[in-house]
């Protein structure tokens, strides 16, 4: 399907404008080049508008404006009507099909807002017998979601730039979605809904003949409403899941070059706790050193005074005066008997009674200078050995200070490293991230274990189901009346079963091809050849793009290279399903540049010989890199400018 | 592997999945292809029953 | 035997001052102990001091046998003989002349030295003195 020809009458700046779109012989490519402001974009918006009612690209500028071209609003006589219409006219194998949208308007004069009257959508087609049909509501609605769906058209119609945040914001359901859509696996799906639902009132109409196929039919009602419900669950669940996945390779990316926070802090606690009590150690070890050269100190400056009194006892045992050897007794007992022991009397008071006096008061004197010098003998002993020990205990205590003052600097090194790593980031953020990163893969974890058991249950369940549905057929079988219609049950079930198999075959098919062809598209595109590894598609349709060494990088790529994976992506899509349908592409090399270019415009011209091609660039973007190749394979090439003060498009055609 | 053409893909498909049952591959090819017809986008149920009763009159005949 | 020894009243501040620095752990010292290491340096300075205001200080019987005996050796080496065993009196007043002037060496020596250092210095000392000895 392609566009024949675009009527714009009083739409915003195409007053009256037709835009004409004949193909060369080989090419289907349209270029228009206009600046900013001037209608560029809302051609495409003029597009949506007509096929859906909105315009999803109107600057906020527009946005202030009516619809209505704005010389014809203010040239209208008032309580006169005008029209604003966008027809589009297109071509699928020889039928020509019409979108027309169309508004009506009642002016004033005095300036205020135009109202808006009617409005209308119609399609017009040739039926089989080339009879012109006009259909409109729902009937005219269901002709656009054949030549592009709504819900998809953004892969259809898009603004270039948009495009570069395009894999920021879609998630893999959306893809999922629109590959469907386009590849009509949802026409498969739909077929076997409707096919249920068909062989559901076949059932119902079955049952009323008997109890007995009533109670089957409804067992496998009630069942089927089972099934489908896990099957939404496992839909929802698959869909977090994917949520959670681009969420987790996000933060990976985010997370890749930065240090788990969490548990450097944790090992930093670790090591004050360690550093603390060793410390604590190290002092006590400090304190026993003091204690050593308090007590050794005390010893040995005054071991010369210990010296010189072990020598002088040392004498007094050679020369036997200690220990002391006489008696004194003998002497307390001569001046209380006033007996010599030579039996002579000692007289009170004669010289040899003062004499005796005289030698025992010497004896007394020197019993306790003898008792004193006698209790040194020991100490002086253990002082010497203790002073003999003193450089050795010094020397052990001292290396054992050494050996924890350098496991402590070590301690504090680490700490510090810790510190370093750390600093520059903003912590809370980065805990709040791997935080996160955990959430999402506890998410993902306990997806996969429901999504796992869900599928368990639905397997029993269409076990279940393919037994009542033989049960059913047992009892159809009996009635001879039914006959007929267990033959339609029985064939409506196998149809169903089919096309189910066939969906899931062409959904893996599909998704391998559209992830081969946009491997190609992009290395094709790509300048950065050797930079990025691979480009795939993972079973829940997310893209995936990966770093020649081996890592996720889809979003820290440059918003240019997002954007070629995108363009990559989308042709992909189109050239896989074969959906034939034309590509509009606003600013479509905004943020490309240089070599690539070029081939982009090879691209470009590559697409366009199998499918209708419209781009609209600023003239900055029609750079000579790109012009020089598409001027000479375009089949037109147009410019467009505002005349009659800016509020009126002007088609000027190039070639 | 080259571009391919999703409608034929599934044509290869579904006679592969009803290998041997011509009215049922040719059954749900003529679903598929009215599904994608730009007729009776939504009165559904007759065309159905109607093309489920055609065909599985053939299919029940060819057993 | 007297029963205790004294300190010179005086003496009291540069105890004080010691167990606030806490040089070799003074201040977790009793102090019959913090009274030796004072006899000590006063001995090893050859410095003795009067005691003008005489304070007790701490029980002669917590001397023991290792305090006596320094006692003893300081007051032997004091007089030249052993005799002066004889006067206990004067052996206790011999320590507590050295102890008085040792503890102002002491706290001159902290405030003369640098904070931190005087452990280090007073290790050297000692090395240097068992050094000699041998």
């Amino acid at each position: 399907m392609r566009i024949e020809r675009i009527d714009l009458k009083n739409y915003r700046q195409f007053r009256n404008v037709c835009v004409d779109f004949g193909k060369n012989p080989k090419d289907d490519l349209h270029i228009i080049v206009a600046d900013n402001a001037t209608g560029k974009t809302n051609l495409l918006n003029a597009i949506n508008w007509c096929l859906y009612g909105n315009e999803p690209h109107l600057s906020k500028e527009s946005e202030q404006l009516p619809r209505i071209n704005l010389n014809t609003l203010v040239q209208a006589v008032e309580g006169t009507k005008e029209t604003v219409s966008v027809e589009l006219v297109t071509e699928t194998e020889g039928n020509r099909v019409t979108f027309k949208r169309s508004e009506e308007y009642s002016v004033h004069e005095d300036g205020k807002q135009p109202v808006i009257h009617d409005t209308s959508f119609s399609v017009t087609y040739l039926d089989d017998k080339k009879n012109a049909k006009w259909v409109i509501d729902e009937e005219a609605l269901a002709y656009v979601e054949r030549f592009v769906p709504r819900d998809i058209r953004e892969f259809f119609f898009f603004d270039g730039e948009r495009l570069d945040t395009y894999f920021r914001s879609v998630t893999g359901q959306q893809i999922s979605n629109a590959i469907f859509r386009i590849s009509q696996v949802d026409t498969l799906n739909r077929i076997s809904e409707r096919l249920e639902n068909v062989v559901n009132d076949l059932r119902r109409e079955a049952g009323k003949r008997s109890p007995q196929i009533e109670g089957i039919r409804e067992a496998i009602e009630d069942k089927g409403k089972k099934r489908k419900e896990i099957i939404d669950q496992i839909a929802e669940l698959g869909a977090q899941k994917k949520d959670a996945s681009q969420k987790i390779d996000e933060l990976n990316e985010k997370l890749r070059s930065i240090p788990n926070i969490d548990v450097l802090q944790r090992d930093q606690a670790r090591l004050h706790d360690t550093l603390k009590k060793k410390e604590q150690v190290r002092n006590n070890k400090v304190t026993e050193k003091q204690n050593t050269l308090f007590e050794l100190g005390i010893l040995l400056i005054l071991n010369p005074a210990l010296h010189a009194s072990s020598q002088i006892i040392s004498n007094k045992v050679k020369n036997k005066e200690i220990p002391q050897t006489y008696d004194s007794r003998l002497l307390d007992n001569i001046l209380i008997t006033h007996q010599c022991i030579c039996t002579r009397r000692v007289e009170e008071g004669s010289s040899e009674e003062e004499h005796i006096k005289q030698l025992h008061a010497d004896i007394a004197s020197s019993s306790l200078i003898a008792r004193e010098l006698l209790q040194m003998i020991s100490p002086i002993e253990q002082i010497k050995r203790k002073i003999s020990t003193f450089k050795s205990e010094l020397e052990r205590i001292t290396k054992e200070i050494q050996l924890y003052d350098e496991e402590l600097n070590d301690i504090n090194t680490q700490i510090q490293s810790i510190d370093s790593r750390i600093s520059g980031y903003n912590v809370e953020q980065v805990k709040q991230w791997y935080s996160e990163l955990k959430d999402y893969q506890r998410t993902c974890e306990f997806n996969i274990e429901r999504i796992t058991n869900l599928k368990l249950a639905k397997e029993r369940l269409d076990k279940e189901i393919d037994d009542l549905n033989e049960e059913l057929n047992k009892a159809l079988l009996k009635e001879a009346a039914s006959q007929k219609v267990r033959c339609q049950i029985v064939f409506g079930n196998k149809a169903s079963s089919v096309v189910n198999n066939v969906v899931k075959t062409m959904m893996d098919h599909v998704r391998k091809a559209i992830e081969h062809e946009t491997r190609e598209g992009f290395f094709n595109l790509i300048w950065k050849k050797g930079t990025f590894k691979d480009v795939y598609i993972d079973e829940n349709y997310a893209l995936h793009l990966t770093h020649e060494l081996g890592y996720e990088c889809l979003g820290s790529v440059s918003a240019s290279e997002r954007q070629l994976l995108a363009l990559s992506f989308v042709i992909a899509l189109h050239k896989v399903s074969g959906f034939d349908s034309p590509i509009l592409v606003d600013t479509p090399a905004a943020r490309v540049s240089g070599e690539q270019r070029e081939n982009l415009g090879k691209t470009f011209h590559q697409i366009s010989r199998s499918k209708q091609l419209v781009l609209l660039f600023l003239p900055s973007e029609y750079s000579v890199e790109i012009s020089r190749y598409l001027d000479t394979c375009a089949s037109s090439v147009r410019k467009l400018r505002l005349t009659g003060n800016e509020r009126e498009i002007q088609m000027e055609v190039i070639c | 592997m080259p571009s391919m053409n999703i409608t034929k893909k599934i044509s290869e498909i579904i006679k592969e999945q009803a290998s041997n049952d011509e009215p049922l591959q040719e059954f749900i090819l003529a679903i598929i292809k009215w599904e994608l017809s730009t007729k009776g986008a939504f009165q559904f149920k007759e065309n159905y029953r109607q093309m489920i009763k055609q065909y599985s009159s053939k299919w029940e005949d060819g057993k | 035997m007297p029963d205790r020894l004294y300190i010179d009243k005086e003496d009291r501040p540069y105890y004080q001052k010691a167990e606030e620095e806490n040089v070799i752990n003074f201040k977790n010292k009793n102090q019959k102990e913090q009274f030796l290491l004072a006899m000590s340096i006063g001995f090893e300075n050859k410095q003795k001091r009067e005691l003008k205001t005489r304070d007790g200080f701490f029980f002669s019987d917590n001397l023991g046998p290792e305090g006596r005996t320094l006692i003893n050796a300081l007051a032997i080496h004091e007089h030249g003989s052993a005799d002066v065993l004889a006067d206990e009196k004067k052996v206790f007043d011999i320590a507590e002349q050295y102890a008085s002037a040792g503890i102002r060496i002491l706290a001159d020596s902290i405030d003369k030295i640098q904070f931190g250092k005087f452990d280090k210095i007073f290790e050297k000392d000692l090395v240097e003195m068992l050094n000699f000895n041998r």
